[in-house]
């Protein structure tokens, strides 16, 4: 009797000793907590393709969208420059990955489409409000393997709203505009910056943006102004006794310019090149990589909520809501469908 | 004997075996099923409304936080990196848009603080944990709430699931993430009771620090009543040399470890006689002087050390309470 009564003593010590602290696996976003949304995870596993593309196998998340293969993610995140547009897709536990083809793209949403050969049917149901109450689980698909989970969980935090488009730059020190010379000149190119990476020079005289001819400062802001982070613009410059067209994707003044960071901005690792211009989204707080964008987020039903698009910060992720994202697919339709066809007859 | 033995074991067995399905699904280890977390999340949907409403954003010249309304006349729960100096004059902005003045009361070293509303008008109000020494229990499911970022009316204030990771007397720490401007916010158990106030953040998203409920109670009278006199940190007997060179004044018989006197360089053995220019006679005037005066104040006294009169100049703090030093980790944002 008295060794058992020391036995339990002894399992009693080393319990407190091991409550002092909780282990991962217990914690909101630990494998013992995650393993509760097994049912949802199945869902997900039905849906969220890993996307390979680029030079250097870079891999994104997309979200099958129907039963005829189409795909969507978040557009501004797939530089598929270098790699022609080539990608290649495959569902968690494929043997081998398909083709897959950028079929359209829309700049309000930063959503991108692209056709593939998968003919699985994605297992949630679309949900039919967008008015999901705070403090609703969710969970974001995932590009998992055998030992990491295909999803990950947390609430929605805040209510679903409207996200203003906000301050998208070149990047570039402008110098005065000569009078009766065309363009303006380029003072100083931001290091690291979006026309740096696009091959600007300083000296460079800017010549025309989307086709439209620049010649005063206040015409190169305007036209630079009227599109958001993320998006790609077609800028000719002049350099020396060339005419050179480069491609710029346009960045945040608060993140181009390092000294405007926020403490906020410098403690939230990478954000998304493209966080703002939103008509509408689901705000949660499941922590994911600006490459880990263009996943579905779905409920404790499975139903599924909306599409991640955006990290804002390290505590604020965006995801448009369902209802938008049908509504871009019925308006790419027509586009969709062309594009596929000649894909098909390309075969 | 025996049989007393006997009880005791089965006593124990008792609670050591007591079976899952007796838990409610935030009390298990973790939640088992999709049940489970749907009654985690019913859980927290119904005490977050009133959560909410009681958050408030703080704005303190062109620093912002956030803080928990405790009580109908307008009692403020913050962090005391977000209120600062005592006395100055801070905004509060409701959930529900309204806006009020407000002034900064106490802080203490375990980054507690506290705000006065000055004109309180049918405030909402959130409880918060009563009992003096009660921590929350490792794994305890948690809600934060607070501005990230600051304010955004469209937005109102983020709310955060998380578990309580650690719960030391002074500091919890949870996995709720946070970012800048959710300090001074609350955290919340989910009956929607107030057990911490949001301090500091780490640089991993999901590992932050609270200031626990505890280093509120142990300090109450000290953050709360803005009218406590400011702390020297001395003990003083009477000075007085009949006849000899007829001083009188109050002779330090104790200097306390890190308090303004000794930050200040008093020493034992200093005669002081004189406070911002009166006079000390006795100790107790020396009591009486201090005391007039606010934690933060500044003030020259006049002491003979070695015979020689000289003068310091010292910033008063705020008597001390239980609270502990902050363990360790970030240093509160100022």
């Amino acid at each position: 009797m008295k060794k058992f009564l020391i036995l339990f003593l002894v399992l009693g010590a080393l319990n407190a000793s091991a409550a002092s602290s909780l282990p991962s696996a217990l914690r909101t976003d630990g494998k013992t907590v995650v393993a509760a949304f097994s049912d949802v995870e199945k869902v997900a596993r039905s849906c969220t393709v890993r996307i390979i593309y680029g030079t250097g196998y870079k891999v994104a998340v997309g979200t099958l969208v129907n039963d005829q293969g189409l795909v969507v993610t978040k557009h501004s995140e797939l530089d598929t420059a270098k790699s022609g547009g080539t990608l290649r897709i495959a569902l968690p536990g494929a043997e081998r990955y398909n083709r897959g083809k950028i079929v359209a793209h829309d700049s309000a949403t930063d959503l991108v489409f692209i056709a593939t050969d998968l003919t699985q049917k994605p297992e949630y149901k679309w949900a039919e409000t967008d008015e999901i109450a705070p403090a609703t689980w969710v969970v974001a698909g995932v590009a998992g393997s055998a030992t990491r989970p295909y999803v990950r969980a947390g609430i929605t935090s805040a209510t679903a709203r409207a996200i203003p488009k906000a301050g998208a730059v070149i990047g570039i020190l402008m110098g005065s505009a000569v009078k009766d010379k065309k363009g303006v000149p380029v003072r100083t190119v931001t290091p690291k910056g979006p026309s740096e990476k696009a091959g600007m020079k300083n000296g460079d005289v800017i010549l025309s943006i989307e086709g439209k001819a620049v010649n005063t400062t206040d015409e190169l802001k305007k036209a630079v102004g009227k599109h958001d982070a993320g998006e790609t613009i077609t800028v000719v410059v002049q350099r020396k006794d060339e005419q050179k067209t480069l491609k710029i994707k346009l960045g945040y003044r608060e993140l181009v310019f390092a000294s405007m960071k926020s403490r906020n901005d410098k403690l939230s690792g990478k954000v998304s090149v493209r966080r703002t211009g939103f008509e509408k989204i689901i705000q949660h707080e499941v922590t994911l990589a600006p490459s880990e964008m263009g996943g579905p987020l779905l409920d404790l039903k499975g139903r599924l909520l909306g599409i991640n698009i955006a990290r804002r910060n390290r505590v604020e992720f965006f995801a448009l809501p369902a209802s938008l994202v049908q509504k871009v697919i019925k308006a790419k339709a027509a586009e969709i469908a062309k594009a596929s066809a000649s894909k098909d007859k390309a075969e | 004997m025996h049989m007393f033995k006997y009880l005791l074991l089965t006593v124990g067995l008792t609670a050591m075996m007591l079976p899952a399905a007796d838990l409610a699904p935030w009390e298990k280890t973790a939640p088992e099923s999709i049940a489970d977390l749907v009654a985690i999340q019913e859980k927290v949907q119904t005490m977050l409304k009133d959560a909410m409403a009681a958050t408030v954003t703080l704005q303190m010249g062109g620093s912002s936080g956030s803080g928990v309304i405790i009580s109908d006349d307008g009692l403020i729960l913050t962090a005391g990196h977000v209120s600062g100096t005592p006395g100055r004059k801070v905004t509060v902005i409701l959930a529900d848009g309204r806006k009020f003045e407000g002034k900064a009361l106490g802080e203490n070293k375990a980054d507690a603080g506290m705000v006065q509303i000055l004109k309180p008008k049918d405030l909402p109000t959130s409880n918060y944990e009563t009992h003096k020494t009660n921590l929350p229990k490792v794994g305890q499911w948690v809600v934060s709430v607070g501005n990230p970022g600051g304010l955004d009316a469209k937005r109102g204030a983020v709310v955060r699931l998380g578990r309580i990771i650690f719960s030391r007397p002074a500091t919890l720490r949870s996995d709720c993430k946070l970012l800048g401007g959710d300090s001074g916010g609350p955290l919340f158990n989910l009956d929607g009771t107030v057990i911490g106030i949001h301090s500091r953040i780490s640089g991993e998203p999901d590992q932050n620090y609270h200031v626990s409920m505890p280093a509120f109670h142990s300090d109450w009278k000290n953050l709360s009543d803005p009218s406590l006199p400011g702390f020297l940190g001395v003990t003083a007997v009477d000075y007085k040399k009949d006849g000899v060179d007829g001083v009188e004044g109050a002779e330090l018989e104790i200097v306390r470890d890190n308090s303004p006197a000794k930050k200040s360089g008093l020493k034992v053995g200093d005669i002081i006689i004189k406070v911002s220019g009166k006079d000390v006679k006795a100790s107790r005037d020396l009591t009486t002087l201090i005391g007039k005066l606010r934690p933060g104040a500044k003030t020259k006294l006049t002491l003979l050390r070695d015979k020689k009169e000289m003068e310091i100049e010292v910033t008063l703090g705020s008597r001390p309470g239980a609270a502990p030093k902050l363990p360790f980790g970030f240093p509160p944002r100022k």
